[in-house]
């Protein structure tokens, strides 16, 4: 017996994210403040960044071009987590639509790896210093 | 981590005797800077112009350079709190959940996130064999050249907060349980819809008849995590009937609970003791034993006893849920009931040897000791929305003004981690005193 009349609605299913930890490792991470830009915009990739300076108390500094950057290293309140995304294929299990709770991957669920940890920073956020040089620099070809 | 880009501003201050080719909107990347190793020779003496104390060896020395493919890994950055860490090294099973047009949150197997995006304007360069400060893997020849596999500008922000539990009485009272003879067997169909829109990876399950959802199901369209929808659940008084979670409609329950409380008293059976197995067996024509064993559990608890060796499961009624029971019982009928008539007729209603209290009435209702006569209405937490800015205007429209001990009852459920009871009454209410009585009402006047 239907009680009433129900018209219809749509429901939506959330889209849902696996996150997995396997053995992350920790790795680095340099702040600056405001953004890098190449001559023309010219693409990054393969391009020398900067010489970067530990002095014997630990204080960091960083020359990019003709600027000298100076900063200190800062520990996170909270970690941040390197998430990549990954396909089945990935993990080795077949695409199917199978559940299994054994671990592997269920249809309808991107999964995320963590692949690594990041704790500390080399934070730069001190106005760069331009660096005087009294002799033309060499143009490279 | 949010800063002012000032590398626009301190160019324009630039020194007269930088050379030409220094003179440029932004530091820039040295041309050419891809032709081969950088010579020690030639660092230490750029280090040494720059004014630092670089010894020959450069010890504390390394060399940041992009990596090829930079960028192309989609990595994000997330923000780990301490719970979250946690439940990741425990093997819990972590997920984000979201819909278009809604704040995803994350879930571990006990507790919700809100998951945010936090913009910066620093430019976050991840680099995974960093060193961070003089170690014995530098100062090597050639120079140790560092990759940045990745330049972001923000990082996704983790905060604790309430599971999103509204939409579970929503759903669950499309279809709630009347009794054996207004069940079908459309379970079949139900289950199909949902496969068919996981086949077709669809996020759209069209809702054309009244559904039940299965834990699974329920999972997939509540932002909780497992834990919280299964408090959620046992808060409703769900039921798990054949593998659906099912909200028993309230006059059925009602029903079943004053056919328990009648075979009590006709059977002269303690309200501290009471027989499920025999309770059934009576009730048998009326019920089904799952909703007799379903209202003692919610309205009882049960007596266990360590030998095992009773023949039946017996349960103790709990005073105040069988109290507050027979409150709802009246107070649903009227709109509003003359208190002193109320409160004899609750107490005459209630099993002999319970006392009625006051205090049973917290969340379920409202009274107006200064009205001639006083009166008292029906007012459960259970209806009131669950958005905090709905929630009061709900209350001052009910009543103008409220003392701490009136509206804390009300209000309790909305303190989270990060905002507290206080800091929502802060919030949402105005505070006066009324001969010498802490009183709140409302910021904005009603109509």
């Amino acid at each position: 017996v239907k009680s009433k009349s129900f018209g219809f609605r749509i429901i939506r299913v959330m889209v849902q994210l696996l996150l997995r930890l396997s053995n992350p490792g920790e790795w680095g991470l340099v702040e600056l403040q405001g953004q890098l830009e190449t001559r023309d915009g010219a693409p990054f990739d393969g391009m020398h960044m900067g010489d970067l300076h530990f002095d014997a108390q630990g204080t960091p500094s960083l020359i990019i071009g003709h600027h000298l950057l100076t900063g200190k290293v800062v520990e996170l309140d909270k970690p941040l987590a390197v998430l990549a995304k990954r396909s089945s294929k990935d993990w080795g299990v077949a695409n199917n639509d199978t559940m299994d709770h054994a671990g592997n991957q269920e249809s309808g669920m991107i999964e995320y790896e963590i692949m690594a940890l990041v704790r500390k920073k080399i934070l730069f956020k001190n106005r760069p210093k331009p660096i005087i040089t009294s002799t033309l620099p060499i143009k490279h070809t | 981590m949010e800063g002012e880009g000032v590398w626009g501003q301190q160019m324009e201050q630039t020194e007269p005797l930088v050379d030409e080719a220094n003179r440029a909107d932004t530091p820039q990347l040295k041309e050419g800077a891809e032709a081969g190793e950088r010579k020690r020779s030639e660092v230490v003496a750029a280090a040494r112009a720059a004014g630092l104390c670089v010894e020959e060896g450069a010890p504390g020395t390394q060399l940041l350079r992009f990596a090829h493919g930079l960028n192309s890994d989609e990595l994000r950055l997330m923000e780990l709190p301490h719970g979250v860490l946690g439940a990741l090294k425990e093997g819990e099973r972590v997920v984000i959940r979201g819909e278009q047009g809604e704040n995803a949150v994350l879930c571990t197997e006990g507790a919700t996130y809100e998951l945010r995006t936090a913009d910066t304007s620093n430019a976050l360069l991840l680099v995974p064999s960093l060193s961070y400060s003089q170690d014995n893997s530098l100062g090597e020849d050639p120079l140790p050249t560092k990759g940045v596999t990745m330049c972001l500008s923000n990082y996704l922000e983790l905060r604790p907060c309430r599971p999103r539990t509204e939409k579970l009485r929503q759903l669950l009272s499309e279809c709630p349980y009347r009794g054996p003879e207004y069940e079908e067997e459309s379970g079949e169909d139900d289950k199909d819809d949902w496969e068919e829109r996981r086949r077709t990876k669809s996020r759209k399950v069209k809702i054309d008849r009244p559904r039940k959802y299965m834990f699974s199901e329920l999972v997939e369209v509540v932002q909780a995590s497992e834990r919280e929808l299964r408090e959620a659940l046992q808060k409703l008084q769900a039921c798990l009937i054949s593998g659906y979670w099912r909200l028993l409609e309230a006059d059925y329950v009602e029903q079943a609970v004053q056919h328990i409380l009648a075979l009590l008293e006709e059977k002269d059976w303690p309200w501290t003791r009471v027989p499920l197995s025999s309770t059934s067996h009576h009730l048998q024509e009326l019920l089904p034993r799952f909703v007799i064993k379903h209202c003692l559990d919610c309205y009882g608890t049960k007596i266990s006893r360590e030998d095992n060796s009773e023949a039946d499961t017996y349960y103790e009624l709990s005073v105040e849920k069988v109290c507050q029971f027979y409150a709802v019982l009246l107070l649903r009928q009227a709109g509003k009931f003359n208190y002193s008539e109320f409160m004899e007729s609750w107490q005459q209603s209630v099993p002999l040897g319970m006392e009625t209290d006051l205090g049973q009435l917290r969340r379920l209702a409202l009274r107006d000791m200064s009205a001639m006569p006083p009166v008292i209405w029906y007012f459960p937490l259970s209806t009131l929305p669950q958005e905090p800015a709905d929630r009061f205007n709900c209350l001052f429209s009910a009543r103008q003004r409220w003392t701490q001990n009136d509206i804390e009852p009300y209000i309790d459920d909305l303190a989270t981690p990060t905002q507290s009871l206080s800091a929502l009454l802060l919030k949402y209410a105005r505070v006066s005193t009324v001969k010498g009585v802490k009183m709140y009402n409302a910021k904005r006047t009603f109509k």
